[in-house]
């Protein structure tokens, strides 16, 4: 049995991880990241592609929180995580929730003033980015629409710097934070599961982890860290989860939150790009409906038309011409992750209100309404059945055709599985990520966030996982 | 109601086949040019189209943007929007509340919004904001927002949207809350309100002290007018309700003695006398269904029986002119009337 | 729990495994579209994996309803009402519309990951890429 000593165990290196390191690595602590899932060059495969899926992906991406309807997503399980995968649009925490979060969960220093200057941190050091370019048609296509209709749309910003060519690389973690952590002495082990955190009898004060690592050769062994602190930022399941599997668990692994979407699949008179996510936004329903594009290589338009009808054959042939697209809620909603005795994945479960039932039928159909004002001459919903739209008469069914057993519904968000703020009834850690009744455990990814931000949270969750860094510094 | 001069010539009236909105178009269609109503099946526009030539009817359903691009086909500037189409109680599901008093009222705001009308006056509800917290205490404008079931928070989502929509500059609205309302047009199910006072069988809950605000159809009518017709009315929220707001006793007190002036028999010893304790258990159970996505109107409504619903009319009438002419009396026996006049048994 | 249950865990070392039953074998080739017998080997290969990498509560759920499943398939074939596979595929098209929620989510997961699969393994796939690693 191998053991490692370190100062601070970081545990996950995705958006959160990634920033907690660095930020520790530069103020000369002494850090080591344990990340699952293994390391890749981040050129090496081709954004949504199916290599892409199985080497980065938790489960291949192959994910579900049980529920009527069930949602389905997926999880990045690599060095970087979900970051080597998002369509990385970034967009910070609204202003207005950040009060209504920092009220109700009685956060301290959480408000917008503050947090813009984290933020602002963030966001120059990975350089945050609008197109140099003309958007791509797949986007222009949703800009066209929603100007047609009056309705208020906008070129989100991404995490992209691009070279005097115009081309375009997305600052993952692996390209930014980690190498950033690393030449200031931060250690990373990729390949390397954390099974259960140590934690002292006693106080519950954090010991440090137990780990398996596994070789290259497929071997694997167990690795003990000891560690004075512990930050755990495996992200909005994996958290709950082994905190769970620690034996911690009050307000750990409730209240999660996803952004359910429901998709349209549009087939244009003319081709489209399939490489990238648009980057424009419906925001005319913000904040609790959104429209935005979807990743459409061939693979994804053959799913997104399945999901309408059987009959795919011809706009298959034509998918050149196709793109997916989606509505995305803010869900009332809420769900559990739940760590399973002897079983290595936890149980999901979400349940959605009727509420929010009407919410994403409501979006289906001013996705639809944007879609066709854009131009596209054929829409495959997702919804079991369809049925396929090609005029706005046609539209007006989805209404009553959304029901539960209908929806086909998916999310890339997830966040809310333990709570930060000082009111512990809703909280699992208090404002600065630390675990109530566990000193020097802490946590600080997505599942501190006390609600889905109704944006990409991968900003919120750099802004708040950087604050509180800093928080921490103070303390060690 | 005399016309004005500075009307909108044309009304666009969603809901226009409903309880309250058969009493709107008549009162609208004398005095506009056009007065486009929305209605949700081909049965309906007939007997709207008869009141008089300005009446033109849009068939179809209020969330559906084909529809509401057709409601709203050549409708200028120079036109209100009275959107009063709701579900208040669903068939079966609590779902419809959503689809129709969100999804509709976003669907309406968007085309009114796009046809650039001169106002949008939406009918909304007391349902936002719940029960009064003391038996003395009354809604007003500054009341917070409270919701009461599914019905309450779609009806509170439906005011968050046109005020948002008043906010960004899409359109310019008004907001009327009604409460439990009365008079001409009521649906046939309605007749069990009186058949069961008639017998003596309607609940009391408690000991009846508990004040309701109702509101006779026309001086909702005259309050929606007053809201279309005052600059002062524009971005604004309103309570419109009869003078003041009655026991629950009172109530079924002078429903009877309307029967009675109609010429129906009285029977029974007034009412069923309830103990208190019957109300909380049916919100308990309303909750539950609600929670399942179903709904009992029956058990709804006897769960809003022990509270006070009441509000204060005095800004509507500072600022639009709002002046409530029908007392209850009179407004239940015109009610009356006109169930018997249209072949309803009581 | 079971040892091959664990073995999920390291990476495929066959194509082919215990853990991907008979019915969920012919569940794919039902649902199959592309003409080369390449590209059904890859996309079944594909859906193996996928099935073994899945958390092991869904996966368990799934190995539940695959033999509830075939097991009334295979009474229905010994009734001579489902005869080759274009009849498998009518059913499971038909299944996905079922009223029945394990149902649907059993036959629109087998499908999302054949039709994923095969558009991004076949030879017109969005860049024509080589096999996946595995």
């Amino acid at each position: 049995m191998a053991s490692i000593t370190t100062e601070v165990l970081v545990i996950g290196s995705g958006a959160g991880g990634a920033v907690t390191a660095a930020r520790l690595a530069e103020s000369g602590h002494d850090v080591l990241v344990v990340e699952e899932g293994p390391w890749f060059d981040a050129d090496e495969h081709e954004p949504f592609s199916l290599p892409e899926m199985v080497a980065k992906y938790r489960h291949r991406g192959a994910q579900v929180a049980l529920g009527n309807p069930a949602v389905a997503f997926g999880e990045g399980r690599c060095v970087g995580g979900s970051t080597e995968v998002n369509s990385g649009l970034f967009h910070r925490l609204p202003d207005h929730l950040a009060e209504e979060w920092q009220r109700t969960y009685d956060i301290d220093d959480f408000d917008p003033a503050t947090l813009a200057r984290y933020a602002t941190r963030v966001e120059t050091e990975l350089g945050v980015s609008t197109l140099p370019t003309a958007p791509p048609p797949s986007s222009a296509a949703l800009e066209r629409g929603a100007t047609k209709l009056g309705w208020r749309n906008v070129e989100f910003a991404r995490v992209f710097r691009y070279d005097e060519q115009g081309r375009g690389t997305k600052q993952t973690m692996s390209r930014t934070l980690l190498p950033k952590a690393v030449s200031a002495g931060a250690r990373i082990l990729p390949d390397c599961r954390v099974l259960r955190l140590r934690l002292h009898p006693g106080d519950g004060r954090a010991l440090g982890a137990r780990c398996e690592r596994t070789h290259p050769d497929g071997g694997r062994e167990i690795l003990d860290v000891d560690a004075d602190h512990v930050v755990v930022c495996a992200g909005a399941v994996q958290t709950p989860a082994l905190l769970q599997r620690s034996g911690v668990r009050r307000n750990i692994g409730r209240g999660l939150k996803l952004h359910p979407t429901v998709k349209i699949a549009a087939r244009f008179p003319h081709p489209v790009d399939h490489g990238d996510v648009p980057m424009h936004r419906v925001t005319e329903f913000a904040p609790h409906l959104t429209i935005g594009g979807s990743a459409s290589r061939k693979g994804q338009i053959a799913m997104a038309l399945a999901e309408a009808t059987h009959d795919i054959d011809d706009a298959l042939a034509d998918w050149d011409n196709v793109a997916v697209y989606y509505a995305a809620i803010r869900s009332e909603g809420s769900g559990r992750v739940r760590a399973i005795p002897g079983l290595k994945a936890p149980l999901i479960t979400y349940k959605l209100t009727d509420a929010d039932m009407s919410r994403l039928a409501r979006g289906l159909v001013h996705l639809g309404e944007v879609l066709l004002a854009a131009g596209a001459t054929e829409l495959y919903p997702s919804l079991v059945g369809g049925p396929v739209a090609r005029r706005l008469d046609d539209i007006g069914q989805w209404w009553d055709r959304s029901t539960r057993s209908n929806s086909n519904l998916m999310t890339v968000h997830l966040t809310s599985t333990v709570r930060m703020g000082n009111d512990r009834a809703l909280t699992g850690t208090d404002s600065y990520g630390q675990v109530w009744d566990h000193p020097h455990l802490h946590v600080n990814d997505a599942s501190l966030l006390p609600d889905a931000p109704g944006v990409n949270p991968q900003a919120a969750i750099m802004t708040i996982a950087s604050r509180n860094t800093e928080h921490l510094i103070t303390s060690l | 109601m005399s016309p004005s001069s500075t009307d909108n010539p044309t009304a666009v009236i969603t809901g226009a086949s409903g309880w309250l909105g058969q009493n709107l178009v008549r009162a609208l269609a004398p005095t506009r040019e056009r007065v486009r109503c929305l209605v949700p099946d081909a049965d309906s526009g007939p007997p709207l189209e008869l009141i008089a030539p300005s009446v033109e009817t849009v068939v179809g359903d209020v969330r559906d943007p084909a529809t509401v691009d057709r409601l709203f086909a050549d409708v200028g500037s120079a036109a209100s929007v009275f959107h009063a189409a709701a579900v208040i109680h669903p068939r079966k599901l609590t779902r419809e509340f959503f689809d129709v008093n969100v999804g509709g009222t976003q669907m309406v705001l968007d085309r009114a919004r796009r046809a650039g009308v001169e106002r949008v006056v939406h009918v909304s509800s007391n349902s936002p904001f719940g029960a009064n917290p003391t038996p003395d205490d009354r809604f007003d404008e500054d009341s917070p927002y409270n919701p009461y079931m599914g019905y309450g928070q779609s009806k509170w989502e439906a005011e968050t949207l046109v005020r948002t929509a008043h906010e960004r500059g899409d359109v310019a609205a008004v907001i009327v809350r009604a409460p439990w309302f009365y008079g001409p047009y009521q649906p046939s199910r309605q007749s069990q309100f009186f058949t069961a006072i008639r017998k003596g069988r309607f609940p009391l809950i408690g000991d009846g002290t508990q004040r309701r605000s109702m509101v006779y159809t026309e001086n909702l009518v005259q309050g929606l007018l007053c809201a279309d017709r005052s600059e002062k009315a524009l971005g604004n929220a309103y309570w419109v309700a009869d003078t003041e707001p009655y026991a629950l006793a009172d109530i079924l007190a002078t429903v009877r003695r309307a029967l009675e002036a109609e010429g129906l028999t009285l029977s029974g010893r007034g009412s069923l006398k309830v103990p208190r304790v019957v109300s909380e258990v049916a919100e308990k159970v309303d909750g539950f269904l609600q929670g399942k996505g179903r709904y009992s109107q029956a058990v709804h409504v006897l769960g809003e029986m022990k509270d006070t619903i009441a509000c204060d009319i005095g800004r509507a009438r500072d600022e639009i002119g709002y002046d409530p002419a029908v007392s209850l009396f009179e407004g239940m026996r015109a009610s009356i009337r006109w169930c018997l006049d249209h072949g309803e048994t009581l | 729990m079971s040892p091959s249950v664990v073995a999920a865990d390291r990476p495929p070392r066959r194509i082919g495994s215990t853990l991907m039953l008979r019915f969920e074998r012919e569940v794919v080739t039902a649902l199959g579209n592309a003409p080369e017998q390449s590209t059904r080997g890859a996309v079944e290969a594909f859906v193996d994996g996928s099935l073994r990498a899945l958390p092991e509560p869904i996966r368990l759920g799934l190995l539940g309803e695959t033999v509830i499943l075939g097991t009334y398939v295979g009474l229905l074939r010994a009734a001579g009402r489902v005869e080759d596979t274009v009849d498998l595929r009518r059913r499971l098209d038909a299944w996905e519309g079922s009223r029945i929620s394990y149902l649907r989510q059993y036959v629109h997961m087998f499908r999302s990951l054949v039709l994923f699969a095969e558009n991004e393994l076949g030879p017109d796939a969005t860049d024509a890429e080589q096999e996946p690693a595995a």
